[in-house]
């Protein structure tokens, strides 16, 4: 059956809007790498991870960039690495691991949505439980939460741009609590 | 009737609707303040008596003025007249009433009065009995009572939202602003959250002054002030109505104009302070409940912040100095005076009369004065509640004839001003801005907090008086109509606990809480009972401080968001394709694909699994659980957290898993795949998910820390389809990319991964549900629509078809899998003909206890099938099995069905079920009864593996 080939389809079908001043945007271009770091292995896999991307391993909470590369803590030991999207991805980071570290390719189980705009923190306010006062939650932070019963990670790119991922098979349900929130947002404060 | 001055703007003017009628008001106008601008009176009737009632306070505490607001599906009931703020257009009725407001034929009961005391329903209708059901309640159901609900969806949306501060400041007032205001400048992070629209708290109501200028001024400046400060956050509109655990506040915000109508908001702070003020209240003399009949502080509080005389004469009923102010405010305003009365100087009211208004009152001294209105103050009580959240219970202070907050406080709470017992203004100033200051220091704030607001302490001087003994019945509790007979009667009757008079009479159970009539209550109490009030005691608070509407608390979680949906990965496609959609938890699954000229569901799923018996079918497993489990000792913690052995399991082979609770019952099953050295995959039943998850990660996080091993959880990351039936290795050779799939190269319960269609990765599972040669195929998740398409496209000339859940529950039922209906919590492995799986050669969870001798009873029951013995006769599930000829009763039971199916291939009904000794009864006839149904059918023991025992076919 040589004349078929499957072709991936976005989780949200590439959803791209903006309600008020607030840009949603389907990061269908990211990949999400799990990399469980084994008993005593965490210089071993710190290791890896800087010499190979120069990547320095993640503070709890927080997120490492190299260049197109970002690292995110997990879990005390567990570390998600956050790519664009290529095929090889998966055996890429293995191959680097060398079995330094258990891999697991995520992308799939996530959906990710990047929100972005004047007044995005505010707006989350009615939406995501953590305190995102930009000393405790910087550009650069991440956490683990739970938006509207959906389990999520919150990732903040830059003072109004964030990333938000949650669950693949309920990402109409995500979206949907995420605009209902901005709409809100736009009609209690119109310009953000 | 309006006089000079307030807070109001009068230079425009907002219309609206009271009873039908139109009027109007002016901006900074409660509905109160301006229902008394246009003279009524009467807002309302109680709740018992149906008495008239007017406006009796200007704020949370309100008893009376309790209103219907909006119409149709919007009308909310029990609303304060005295918190709405009045808008454009505001729509509002009286409420609980039958007829008229001024003629309430239900006033009726208020001449029955001397019948209805407390209590009397517990004693009038003890006869006949069943009438009490059927009549009474009903009955004094729906006269009692308060507003309507409009019984439609509320159209209205509500949010949930969470904030985050060092210091929260519950109430705008003196304390608070000035709280707000010495923490904002410390540079703490402050939430000021008050449940008025405008800050200032009494300031607003009195003419104190604050630094040098009017109380309101500075009120209005400092929230100016905090406002343009960045990391304060003022929010009136906000009512801080509970205190729960770690620092954790429940706060309901009102919105106008655009938005959600409602905010509930989980405000997480480091300290709280609590300004919540006090709460007057009143004095109990004879008809001290008519219209006009108000609180001292409330006359004030609609003088000067609302420019509303309530009467053009006013008399004071006083025991204490804060009362006299009102006459002093009074006067400064032109308003008649008509009588102050001391009670400190002997004076006392001792009758009333006006049935619609109050229209004069007798003194002790039996003087008549003519009066509209009586401002009463019986002194000031701290605001409490929220300090008795975490069960702290208030303590008496002599000096002050109040209750203070005692007892433990919620950790990180402090309580100052008038809530704190604090009644004066400089000093609540002065104790505001040394809270703040200390939590500032506390929380290592280095900038500093500035001087506190300079002003000077009123006189609060007061002597209790409580009761004006006379004729006539004397109100303490207006919301829920109980007056001090009520409370005497209670008492005599045995019932003398502070809690126990509570109930007996409802004194503070209304909407309101009691916050006018508890103190008062405890005092009339105390003095029947001859002891003081301390030795009475007090009942506490809970949340909420004011009523917050379930919509509030259900936040958007309604309808179908109520809670999310998962959708699997071919659910566009099945949509496409006649699919019929179940709930299965969060999941939506197609049931089935209805096609052109099946009449009903049965023809679809019979179709369906005759095309898995014969052809192949495609089924969207994805909702089953699966866990990634990685790490070098992830054999060993399978080993211990399965009950059969996993330490051998190859490379490349799958094996059924049986999982046990601690206590030895069956919870969940299912396969798990060995993929790699160090790397399994298991499945989960779709129920159990979350739950397996959940527990394996406790078992490793908890009970084997020292185990290298690992999970992710990849439900979602897989798009997993069953390939079942005689053809589905025909197809399979076509999707699969260069792999032999023969049964000696790929045999039954083989696995391992590959690509699709050229080049997607994917992994492949030899394991069969339905009994046939069957497969499951798995691709990420993004490449499911895709797949099933190309799956349906590859299989057309096979005449591959979908089915749905429950074909997939025939074909189990059939094959005599155990699923949800025999695993419900009850079930042992030996039941389910799997107790040799248990190993005894290792310790696993649950096996232990799975040996307890109740589990391993030799007539215990065991699982079985069974078929109609007249064969045309559809078998129900529940029925519960009989010896032919025993008695219909729980000593004779011999078991139950659990599951039941049309079997297109055996051509007649067959079930599932436990039966004692079962297996050793093949052949056997037994009653299948089932009183609900009204069913007794003869059914036939056989084997549970209603097709191929043997196993024949999915090994084939």
């Amino acid at each position: 059956m040589a004349e078929i080939t499957l072709k991936p389809t976005p989780c949200l079908g590439g959803v791209d809007l903006r309600i008020g001043a607030i840009h949603i945007q389907e990061r269908d271009d990211l990949a999400l790498i799990c990399v469980a770091i084994p008993q005593e292995g965490e210089a071993a896999v710190a290791d890896a991870l800087l010499s190979t991307w120069d990547l320095p391993m993640p503070a709890p909470q927080r997120v490492s960039t190299a260049g197109e590369r970002s690292a995110l803590w997990g879990a005390p030991d567990q570390v998600l690495l956050l790519a664009p999207r290529v095929p090889e991805r998966e055996s890429e980071v293995a191959a680097a691991l060398d079995g330094k570290g258990y891999v697991t390719d995520q992308t799939h189980a996530w959906v990710i949505l990047e929100v972005s705009g004047p007044g995005v923190q505010a707006a989350f306010e009615r939406l995501v439980p953590l305190d995102l006062d930009p000393d405790m939650f910087p550009a650069g932070a991440a956490a683990r939460t739970a938006l509207e019963h959906m389990a999520a990670i919150a990732l903040r790119l830059e003072a109004e741009r964030f990333l938000l991922l949650s669950a693949s098979s309920s990402a109409r349900s995500f979206l949907h609590a995420l605009t209902t929130t901005l709409s809100w947002r736009a009609e209690l404060s119109p310009d953000g | 009737m309006r006089v000079a001055g307030g807070l109001i703007d009068r230079s425009r003017t907002v219309k609206f609707q009271w009873n039908e009628r139109w009027m109007t008001g002016h901006p900074g106008d409660t509905l109160a303040s301006a229902l008394l601008a246009n003279d009524i009176r009467l807002v309302g009737r109680s709740f018992k008596y149906h008495r008239p009632r007017g406006i009796f306070s200007a704020g949370a505490e309100e008893p009376n003025a309790l209103v219907e607001l909006g119409k149709g599906a919007a009308r909310e009931p029990n609303t304060r007249a005295t918190q709405v703020e009045l808008t454009s257009g505001l729509y509002a009725t009286s409420q609980n009433h039958r007829g008229t407001l001024g003629w309430d034929w239900l006033a009726l009961n208020d001449a029955l009065a001397p019948f209805l005391s407390a209590g009397f329903y517990y004693k009038t209708f003890m006869w006949p009995k069943a009438f009490w059901e059927r009549i009474y309640e009903p009955t004094i159901r729906a006269a009692a009572g308060l507003g309507r609900l409009s019984g439609a969806p509320d159209p209205d949306s509500y949010a949930h939202g969470f904030l985050h501060c060092d210091l929260l400041v519950i109430g705008a007032g003196s304390a608070g602003l000035a709280a707000a205001l010495a923490g904002g400048r410390a540079g703490l992070r402050v939430v000021l959250a008050d449940e008025d629209f405008q800050p200032g708290g009494r300031l607003n109501a009195e003419q104190f002054e604050v630094d040098d200028q009017p109380g309101a001024a500075w009120a209005a400046e400092t929230a100016r002030l905090l406002a343009e400060m960045p990391r304060v956050r003022v929010m009136p509109r906000t009512s801080v109505f509970g205190v729960y655990d770690h620092g954790t506040y429940g706060a309901l915000e009102r919105t106008i104009g655009g938005g959600p109508r409602q905010t509930l908001w989980k405000i997480q702070a480091k300290r709280a302070l609590l300004a919540a003020g006090a709460t007057e209240r009143s004095i109990a003399f004879p008809q001290n409940d008519r219209p006009g009949i108000m609180l001292a502080g409330a006359v004030r509080t609609y003088l000067n912040r609302f420019g509303v005389a309530p009467a053009g004469r006013v008399a004071v009923l006083t025991n204490n100095d804060d009362g006299l102010r009102t006459a002093a405010d009074l006067r400064a305003r032109g308003i008649e005076v008509a009588a102050t009365i001391d009670t400190r100087e002997g004076g006392a009211v001792v009758a009333t009369r006006g049935r619609q208004g109050l229209r004069e009152i007798t003194l002790a001294s039996g003087k008549r004065v003519k009066a509209e209105c009586l401002a009463v103050s019986g002194g000031w009580s701290p605001n409490v509640h929220l300090t008795c959240h975490h069960r702290g219970r208030p303590v008496w202070r002599e000096d002050l004839s109040a209750c203070v907050p005692g007892g433990a406080l919620p950790p990180g709470l402090s309580v100052i001003g008038a809530a704190a017992g604090t009644m004066t203004l400089a000093a609540t100033l002065r104790e505001a801005h040394l809270a703040a200051s200390t939590v500032a220091e506390a929380l290592g704030a280095t900038q500093g907090v500035g001087d506190p607001p300079r002003a000077s302490d009123e006189s609060a001087a007061i002597t209790a008086f409580w009761h004006v003994k006379g004729q006539g019945r004397a109100w303490v509790d207006l919301q829920n109509d109980v007056t001090t007979k009520d409370i005497a009667q209670s008492h005599q009757e045995g019932f003398r606990a502070v809690e126990h008079v509570k109930r007996y009479t409802t004194l503070g159970m209304a909407t309101d809480q009691g916050k006018t009539s508890n103190v008062l209550g405890l005092a009339i109490l105390a003095e029947v009972a001859g002891q003081s009030i301390e030795q009475t005691g007090t009942t506490i608070f809970r949340p909420p401080y004011t009523p917050v509407a379930i919509g509030a608390f259900a936040g958007r979680a309604r309808g179908k968001e109520f809670r999310p949906t998962r959708l699997t990965p071919s659910h566009h496609w099945a949509a496409e394709n006649g699919a019929d959609f179940v709930e299965t938890g969060l999941w939506l699954r197609a049931q089935w694909f209805r096609r052109p000229g099946e009449a009903g569901w049965r023809d679809s799923v019979d179709r369906e699994v005759r095309t898995v018996r014969s052809g192949v079918g495609i089924c969207d497993v994805t909702t089953l659980g699966k866990i990634d489990i990685k790490g070098r000792d992830a054999a060993e913690f399978l080993d211990r957290v399965y009950a059969n052995a996993f330490l051998k399991l190859a490379v490349g082979k799958t094996r059924y898993g049986l999982m046990l609770r601690e206590d030895g019952f069956v919870y969940d099953d299912g396969t798990t795949a060995r993929l790699g050295e160090h790397h399994y995959v298991m499945t989960t039943t779709t129920a159990n998910a979350g739950l397996v998850f959940q527990n394996l990660e406790f078992a490793r996080q908890c009970l084997w820390p020292d185990l290298d091993v690992h999970l992710v959880s990849v439900t979602d990351a897989w798009a997993q389809f069953s390939v079942a039936g005689p053809r589905s290795r025909a197809l399979l050779s076509r999707v699969v990319d260069a792999r032999d799939l023969s049964n000696e190269a790929f045999p039954f319960m083989a696995c391992t991964e590959c690509t699709v269609f050229g080049g997607t990765p994917a992994r492949l599972f030899r394991i069969s549900f339905s009994g046939e040669l069957a497969y499951e195929i798995a691709v990420p998740t993004r490449f499911g629509d895709s797949m099933i398409r190309a799956l349906m496209t590859a299989g057309e000339d096979l005449e591959v078809a979908p089915y749905g859940t429950e074909a997939l529950g025939v074909l189990r039922i059939e094959k005599g899998h155990a699923a949800g209906n025999e695993i419900n919590g009850q079930t042992t492995a030996r039941m389910l003909g799997l107790g040799g799986m248990v190993s005894k050669k290792k310790s696993a969870i649950g096996a232990k206890l799975s040996e307890r001798e109740e589990m391993v009873r030799e007539d215990g029951l065991s699982l079985v099938g069974l078929r109609p013995v007249s064969r045309a006769v559809t078998l129900t599930a529940g029925a519960h099995f009989l010896a032919p000829g025993d008695p219909a009763d729980m000593a004779h039971d011999q078991g139950w069905m659990t599951s039941v199916a049309y079997s297109p291939e055996l051509g007649h009904s067959i079930g599932l079920g436990f039966l004692k000794r079962g297996t050793e009864r093949m052949g056997e006839t037994v009653r299948a009864y089932s009183p609900v149904r009204g069913e007794d059918r003869l059914v036939e023991v056989c084997s549970p593996h209603h097709i191929d025992p043997e196993g024949v076919r999915q090994r084939g």
